[in-house]
């Protein structure tokens, strides 16, 4: 017996699978959607000769000491992780051969077992990735938080500039920096009042890395309902690691430029400030 | 024996061991919209991953994996199939429904090489309750 799928044992025909070009394969998958092509196809290439291109230029070290700025030297292997394209076992092998200590590369194989955190907890409670998994930590509760994600945010329109750079950079590349998805996250949460369940379905929608663990639970370390407290930053944090290309103006962004005695009283204010500090 | 691989969006690599486990079976994966916007997988994801299906020697086909597989298995007259595991609910909704399609056909979950490899579950309350017991692996080649 043939051990394959051959096209004559089909009624189905085998979808496409030659393209001129990228920009030929994105309109071919929006078709299969009935959706409008991207007006630019994505910085991030799929398939494993990208990622192995990806992966070589990795540099631990670097990562380490400049990962929390936007414009640092972090790795953008997120997506082919997330797919299986890449491992972690294969990504910390390489981390390793970089350095000469594994120290040097701790950091960044700490980051690496971030995911590992998080896919085991999905995996021993699949069902409760949506659910609060502690209650709130904010003075509120979880009715207090809107269902519905508001236009403005969703346009990337809020009137707010560092905020509004970060939610179209999402929705023009399907990417974001780590610490552009912490600001935006808390400002949905914390400064906006919207569950973190409405915020985490946006972003799975719009990141190409998008991953139900990572994704949601980091979602819940922000909200403060799988951390002690909740996350929240200020003006002066955004403009130390954002880098020469955000409008940091305080003009541009007062709901953030208040140092972080102030916020915590506009943001939790039933709570005593030293429960967020 | 006659198998079948179902090759879903979280395995999308040549070297994933699911192809190990039945040796030079071509590989299919559902390209099943239904199932991406109960995922929430908006289009750009897509057509990352549609790019990386390009990839691998797997056929598409567009439908369900409960639509396509079991008129596959049969046709093939397949005994196996094979799945790369997952947590992923809806995944697992999925093979249930291929499971009870398809009686008589071993349905076998393949893992992929872990990060660490550690002799009891660790206490997965927070982050670090987690990294003090994996740290050790974590920081050697293969996670041993």
């Amino acid at each position: 017996m043939q051990n394959d799928i051959s096209d004559e044992m089909l009624d189905l025909i085998p979808l496409e699978t030659r393209f001129d070009d990228r920009a030929a394969l994105a309109a071919h998958v929006a078709n299969l959607s009935n959706l409008t092509p991207p007006a630019e196809p994505s910085p991030i290439i799929g398939g494993r000769a990208a990622a192995v291109s990806m992966l070589a230029a990795i540099n631990p070290v670097q990562y380490s000491a400049t990962r929390n700025h936007l414009d640092g030297a972090v790795t953008r292997l997120s997506a082919y992780i997330r797919h299986g394209v890449l491992t972690l076992d294969e990504v910390r092998n390489h981390a390793l051969d970089t350095v000469t200590t594994p120290k040097q590369a701790e950091k960044f194989i700490q980051e690496l077992a971030w995911r590992d955190y998080w896919q085991r907890l999905y995996t021993a409670s699949p069902d409760a990735i949506w659910v609060d998994i502690e209650a709130y930590k904010t003075g509120f509760v979880a009715s207090d938080y809107a269902d519905d994600l508001p236009a403005d945010i969703a346009r990337g329109e809020t009137g707010v500039a560092c905020i509004d750079a970060f939610i179209n950079m999402l929705l023009e590349t399907g990417y974001l920096h780590n610490h552009a998805r912490m600001y935006v996250a808390a400002y949905v949460v914390h400064w906006r009042q919207i569950k973190w369940q409405t915020g985490a379905k946006w972003f799975l929608q719009n990141l190409i890395d998008g991953d139900p663990a990572s994704n949601n639970l980091s979602w819940q370390w922000i909200a403060s309902t799988f951390a002690n407290k909740p996350y929240f930053f200020n003006l002066e944090n955004v403009a130390r690691y954002a880098g020469p290309n955000i409008n940091v103006s305080v003009t541009d962004n007062l709901p953030l430029a208040h140092s972080y005695e102030r916020l915590a009283e506009l943001l939790f204010p039933n709570l005593p400030s030293a429960a967020v500090s | 024996m006659a198998g079948l691989v179902w090759l879903h969006e979280e395995a999308l690599r040549a070297d994933h061991p699911v192809f190990a486990a039945i040796p030079g079976t071509k590989a299919l994966f559902c390209w099943d919209i239904d199932y991406m916007a109960a995922a929430d997988i908006g289009l750009r994801r897509q057509i990352f991953i549609y790019e990386s299906l390009l990839d691998l020697d797997v056929t598409i086909i567009r439908g369900s994996a409960s639509q396509v597989l079991p008129l596959l298995a049969q046709r093939h007259q397949a005994t196996r199939l094979c799945v790369p595991d997952t947590p992923n609910p809806l995944i697992r909704q999925e093979l249930s429904k291929v499971k009870a399609a398809l009686e008589g056909i071993t349905v076998e979950l393949v893992s992929d090489r872990p990060f660490v490899q550690l002799a009891a579950s660790p206490d997965l309350g927070r982050f670090f309750r987690y990294w003090n017991k994996a740290r050790k692996q974590a920081l050697r080649r293969g996670g041993v």
